[in-house]
């Protein structure tokens, strides 16, 4: 009894804390519903189910030390035990659950319809295809007069570039579509992959100052978001210059579907028309 | 069947000369106003396909006075280089007689026909 005595003094001192903010109004945290069927003892619990064939599981039980305590035990089985037996005498009141009918909604129509394009040329395709897109024209020239002395060096000029595709095959369009194009071409059918017969038809002015007609063979790759956002092409051309007709090579890369990009046609064998920067302007 | 369609154009356009020399200008004057001979000056423009030099090449004219047609030869130009090259006739010409220019690189050969100035 002696060693009893400051053994019980400590238990008080240690559960006087709790006891006062308790008293002084510290804010109640409401206990979760769950917490109580958590500290039901196994016994308890299975009382709820009728299945006998369950066994308790008491490794579960995420607090085991509150569970083997029997007051904290017997304060909970008084409190659900009435609250179990009311549930479980609605249930039999109730009968067998009534089935779903989860066939009341059709299923979602799968079907997949598509529907060709229809193109055909229009005015304001007409117009669009007027509108020319810029050149800047680099090249070098050499001039000897009759006493032998030279001039001249690299060179620059402008020029104006209107196209027109006669036909077109693409194979990033549906397989369903048709993939052949005849002189106006949807963007998407264009920059998603195609191979094109192309024709420009330039002037150039500056010291070249001449016209220029000229079909190519042209390849459009999609590069990001199947062509719409960045596509590069790769193609060649032939053109007449000074009764000599001429090679170009030609690469260029392409944004908002096609509509901005620029093009460069290069002919390092051509001292006048080495290169021609265009700044493409182009929709369908 | 498509490829071919396709590198169609470019069978086509290999098919052109690969070098050529063509007359762009020809200016023609008396030397002096005593002298009844007649200075011709051509400018000829090199076309080489391949971008090197032209070759060789020769410029003419015939004036009906001489007895021989005033040639030179050069090899000095290259692809789209411009050469003025001026030919002085050995012989009183006269007046509106018809000159023949001629420039001519291998088979390939550009002729033009001025008169003689007053």
């Amino acid at each position: 009894m002696k060693l009893a005595a400051p053994a019980l003094a400590i238990a008080l001192l240690a559960l006087a804390p709790a006891a006062l903010a308790q008293g002084a109004g510290a804010p109640k945290k409401p206990a979760p519903a769950p917490a109580k069927t958590a500290q039901r003892p196994p016994g308890k619990a299975e009382a709820r189910k009728p299945e006998p064939a369950r066994k308790p599981e008491p490794a579960r039980n995420p607090e085991p030390a509150r569970a083997e305590d029997p007051k904290v035990d017997a304060a909970d089985s008084k409190k659900v035990e009435p609250e179990t037996t009311a549930r479980a005498e609605s249930a039999e009141s109730a009968g067998p659950p009534q089935p779903i009918d989860v066939h009341a909604a059709p299923p979602p129509d799968q079907s997949f319809q598509w529907r060709s394009p229809v193109i055909i040329p229009t005015i304001q395709w007409v117009v669009l295809q007027l509108l020319p897109s810029p050149e800047l024209v680099l090249g070098r020239s050499r001039t000897i007069a009759a006493d032998g002395t030279s001039s001249g060096g690299p060179s620059t000029s402008w020029g104006l570039k209107w196209q027109i595709t006669p036909f077109l095959w693409s194979w990033g369009t549906h397989r369903k579509q048709n993939p052949f194009r005849l002189l106006v071409v949807d963007p998407l059918a264009r920059v998603s992959g195609s191979i094109e017969l192309s024709t420009s038809i330039e002037y150039l002015g500056g010291e070249v100052n001449r016209p220029l007609v000229r079909p190519a063979v042209r390849t459009y790759l999609p590069i990001l978001q199947r062509g719409e956002n960045l596509a590069i092409s790769l193609g060649t051309s032939i053109y007449r210059y000074d009764a000599s007709l001429r090679v170009a090579g030609e690469v260029g890369a392409y944004v908002l579907n096609g509509f901005l990009g620029v093009n460069v046609v290069f002919a390092p064998t051509h001292a006048p028309l080495t290169s021609i920067i265009t700044f493409n302007i182009r929709y369908f | 069947m498509r490829p071919v369609l396709l590198l169609l154009p470019l069978l086509v356009g290999c098919s052109g000369p690969l070098a050529l020399i063509e007359i762009r200008d020809v200016r023609v004057a008396r030397v002096s106003d005593t002298d009844r001979h007649v200075a011709v000056e051509v400018d000829v423009r090199a076309t080489e396909g391949g971008g090197g030099n032209l070759g060789r090449y020769c410029v003419d004219v015939n004036f009906p006075g001489d007895t021989v047609v005033q040639r030179t030869c050069e090899q000095d130009l290259t692809d789209g280089d411009v050469r003025t090259i001026r030919l002085v006739s050995q012989a009183e010409t006269a007046a509106g007689a018809s000159l023949v220019v001629t420039a001519r690189l291998a088979n390939y050969i550009d002729s033009e026909t001025r008169l003689a100035p007053p």
